[in-house]
């Protein structure tokens, strides 16, 4: 029952309650992984499903996106304690010349909320602080966005240094924003597009685990 | 049969939407003037930022805010004229922008095409663009010519010098056009230099508005600042546009969304205002909703509607002339 009143703290968005309930889950012994995996990450992928079939809009998805995160930060020093580990790093930005990042950071809160470490360098980011920040050996994926058909060009860029520099089959390569197609990351090589935050999710699932 | 004038009658010509009042309008501004002096704005250049501080304005070097004294933007509003001709090729395509009389121009800037001949989609090209501005010379109910497409096929460094160049050379009509940034910005004004016949002409023959966009809420970027530098320092109008959105980059509710909206377009004001004292500038506005489901710019929205209106009435407020969307 416990587990699944944290599960239900991120569904009713009690921002003000979480981290008092995780706080107590812990001192009652709960296993965090538990508390993580069933609690938090589950009810952020229950968000993702109700967004997709259009229950819940973007304020609601943030409401419990704010409230996963608050309950992160209690959570997260005792899962270092415990050696918990997280789902990965994934580096998100957007590309140089585009200074648009409304999506990207949903789609930032969206990968956090999926259990993923996120290292978001902002937006207007040069091609090779993507690859910079790729060179960390946790880093399993780079997530890129674009909002302007004549910053696009700039993804194609990060996938080619990533494979001249034989960082290809270590770090997987996501795309998205409104010009962005599947048809346009299977013509630049990245691993997959996805449409929203909770597509984004889905997509690092399959791709990095 | 016939229907002569009546005798004496009074009549009122065109339609116009007067969704504020007076005194709404100066609660408006009144909250304007609040919020950019008690939060500031966020001013990403540094040359800018000392104008301002050199003309009174509180400059926070470390944080980049820059707070505004309610009399410097007041200065701001009376300085730029309420009078604002967008100069065509010749005295003839000239086009008086003032109070409420209204003109038509263009959509821009539009990324994608249906070929006329194939039917084919295809992302627009620099001959896109000389195409459209021919179309739109010859379109009498189009008075001014904003840079219609994009020209994906060309370096994409130096891209507003080849929009410029594809209707410079196609329109007589007064240009509105993005300089995307201070390097460019210099350089069109040597294009019009060049037409119109050195740099004292241009003074009299401004064949181009600068475009710059605020980045909501409450930033004016690095290429913004500069770019309006040029524009004002060099005799050419300024328009700036804010396009923040209500419920995504600017407060949900319309009259907070105008007040964000209002000071940004004048907190730019008062960049070329103390540039150089009586620049011509022109109040932009294409506010439109954040889509909650899909996030998406919803630029033909009541909401969109609304606040084009109150903007309009804002300039007119004001007695700056405007550019607004038709929401």
């Amino acid at each position: 029952m416990a587990i699944k009143d944290i599960y239900q703290a991120v569904l009713d968005f009690n921002e003000a309650g979480i981290q008092d309930q995780i706080k107590a889950e812990i001192d009652a012994g709960t296993e965090v992984s538990a508390l993580l995996n069933d609690g938090l990450i589950a009810a952020m992928d229950m968000i993702g499903e109700r967004f997709s079939t259009g229950e819940i809009f973007f304020p609601e998805m943030l409401l419990a996106a704010q409230t996963m995160s608050k309950g992160m930060k209690v959570l997260k020093p005792v899962l270092t304690e415990h050696k918990t580990a997280m789902r990965g790093s994934i580096v998100t930005g957007t590309v140089k010349g585009d200074l648009h990042d409304i999506g990207k950071n949903l789609v930032s809160m969206m990968l956090e909320g999926g259990g993923y470490t996120v290292i978001n360098l902002g937006n207007d980011i040069p091609v090779e602080q993507f690859i910079q920040a790729a060179e960390d050996e946790d880093v399993k994926m780079i997530a890129l966005s674009a909002l302007l058909t004549t910053t696009m060009p700039n993804m194609r860029k990060v996938v080619e240094i990533l494979t001249s520099k034989g960082m290809r089959e270590r770090v997987k390569v996501m795309i998205g924003g409104a010009p962005v197609t599947q048809a346009y990351a299977d013509e630049i090589g990245a691993d997959g597009y996805g449409s929203d935050g909770p597509a984004a999710v889905e997509l690092a699932r399959r791709l990095i685990g | 049969m016939k229907r002569n004038a009546h005798a004496g009658c009074k009549g009122t010509g065109g339609l116009s939407l007067s969704i504020l009042n007076d005194d709404e309008l100066n609660s408006i501004h009144l909250a304007t003037l609040e919020v950019m002096q008690k939060t500031g704005i966020f001013i990403d250049n540094q040359e800018a930022r000392q104008r301002l501080g050199d003309a009174g304005c509180d400059v926070d070097a470390e944080t980049k805010v820059v707070k505004f004294m309610p009399y410097l933007v007041e200065d701001g509003i009376r300085s730029a004229p309420s009078t604002f001709v967008a100069c065509g090729r010749n005295p003839e395509d000239d086009v008086s922008l003032e109070d409420n009389r209204v003109y038509f121009t263009n959509f821009g800037e539009g990324i994608e095409m249906i070929d006329t001949f194939t039917g084919e989609r295809h992302p627009t090209t620099k001959q896109d663009a000389i195409n459209a501005a021919l179309v739109c010379d010859a379109l009498p109910n189009i008075e001014v010519y904003e840079r219609a497409v994009l020209s994906h096929d060309v370096p994409q460094a130096v891209s507003a010098l080849h929009n410029a160049e594809a209707s410079l050379l196609r329109t007589r009509k007064h240009h509105f056009l993005g300089p995307v940034n201070g390097f460019q910005a210099r350089k069109l004004v040597e294009m019009i230099e060049t037409i119109v016949g050195g740099k004292d002409k241009l003074k009299q023959r401004p064949l181009m508005t600068f475009v710059n966009c605020p980045t909501s809420p409450l930033r004016l970027p690095e290429d913004l600042c500069d770019s309006v530098m040029v524009g004002a320092e060099n005799h050419l109008g300024n328009m700036v546009l804010s396009m923040v959105m209500p419920g995504g980059s600017g407060p949900v509710t319309l009259a907070g969304d105008l007040v964000v909206h209002n000071a940004e377009v004048l907190a730019a004001n008062t960049l070329v205002q103390v540039t150089r004292k009586g620049a011509p500038f022109v109040y932009g506005d294409s506010s439109c909703t954040l889509d909650m489901r899909t996030a998406n710019a919803c630029v033909g929205t009541p909401e969109a509607a609304l606040v084009n209106a109150a903007t309009a009435r804002l300039a007119r407020y004001y007695g700056l002339p405007s550019f607004i969307a038709g929401g």
